[in-house]
């Protein structure tokens, strides 16, 4: 597998996100032990749930208790459906392990680089999305745990780790704007970011990509 | 041990929504569905970054976002949309507009 062509591309794809999302997993780290939480329990999490929006919600809500907390990340989870029949349509039939696995580390920046490696006809993309799951599943545990070990002693807000997340999201979006209708689903995705904002927040994005999704169903598609 | 149940049942619920079509092979959506599928991807991503570019806390400046969301254009289209170059962008365009503004 190491010397497969397609896992090389994807080692050297993900490295960005090796980075970036261990970077977003320290901040999680310092903020979860901050909540009061087990340093354990916050790592064990990174491992388990693999959802930077989920444990975040997950931290904010401490103390809150634990159907608030299920709530919010049922609204977070729900975006991965779609993502799902997406990842499951670009890699056609394959064994249930590899299906299973495929699953584990399915989220929004892994799913963003897949897409477009499929786009530009990557021959194998088990193995391109094993390399990247493998880079961001190591960043964002190892960077949780270096979180929890630097603790109360750093502030992520002072490094601006929210907007290095945002932008990260603008780079996987930028492949994905092929023609005009395309900038019209991203008019329709901002207008309803802020129509959304009506709603209790563990919503919102779903809900804003769902609509603009829907608005991009009704469009051209070329 | 509330703690542990609540991660492992956070688990349970993501996890059980990223596997939902995986196992299922060969249902490929097609027609407004497929298009939907197809085009969601990106609403999602514009729709995570315009969160918080454009809809900074109360408490937080917006220059900032503004300026990352500018500069990552901006490196986007210098670099033919490549992700490092909309990351390089964005980001020294954040910590310049927080440098101006002091």
């Amino acid at each position: 597998m190491l010397g497969h062509p397609s896992f090389r591309r994807g080692l050297r794809d993900g490295a960005v996100l090796f980075v970036a999302v261990g970077g977003i997993g320290v901040a999680y780290g310092v903020l979860g032990v901050q909540a009061g939480l087990a340093a354990w329990l916050v790592v064990l999490a990174s491992a388990l749930v693999v959802s930077g929006a989920a444990q975040f919600a997950w931290v904010s809500l401490v103390g809150v208790g634990a159907a608030p907390t299920l709530v919010a990340v049922s609204g977070l989870a729900l975006r991965h459906i779609p993502m799902s029949a997406r990842v499951a349509s670009l890699v056609g039939p394959r064994p249930l392990r590899v299906r299973l696995a495929l699953a584990w580390v399915l989220v929004d920046e892994t799913f963003g680089l897949t897409v477009a490696a499929a786009r530009r006809g990557e021959p194998d993309l088990v193995a391109y999305k094993a390399a990247v799951d493998l880079l961001l599943f190591s960043g964002w545990v190892a960077g949780s745990a270096v979180g929890v070990v630097l603790g109360a002693q750093f502030d992520p807000a002072a490094w601006g780790a929210e907007v290095f997340f945002a932008v990260l999201f603008v780079g996987l979006a930028a492949p994905l704007v092929r023609s005009r209708w395309d900038l019209l689903v991203v008019a329709a995705a901002i207008g309803a970011t802020f129509a959304a904002t009506m709603l209790p927040p563990a919503w919102r994005i779903t809900a804003a990509a769902a609509a603009a999704a829907a608005v991009g169903a009704v469009l051209p598609d070329d | 041990m509330t703690d542990l149940l609540v991660v492992l049942a956070m688990a349970a619920v993501t996890y059980g929504c990223r596997v939902l079509f995986l196992v299922h092979p060969g249902r490929t959506p097609s027609g407004r569905l497929g298009l939907f599928l197809e085009r969601f991807p990106l609403a999602l991503f514009v729709a995570l970054a315009a969160a918080t570019l454009l809809l900074p806390e109360e408490s937080v400046d917006p220059v900032p976002g503004y300026a990352a969301l500018g500069g990552a254009v901006a490196g986007g289209l210098l670099t033919r949309r490549s992700l490092p170059g909309v990351l390089a962008g964005g980001i020294a365009a954040y910590w310049l507009a927080r440098w101006l503004i002091g």
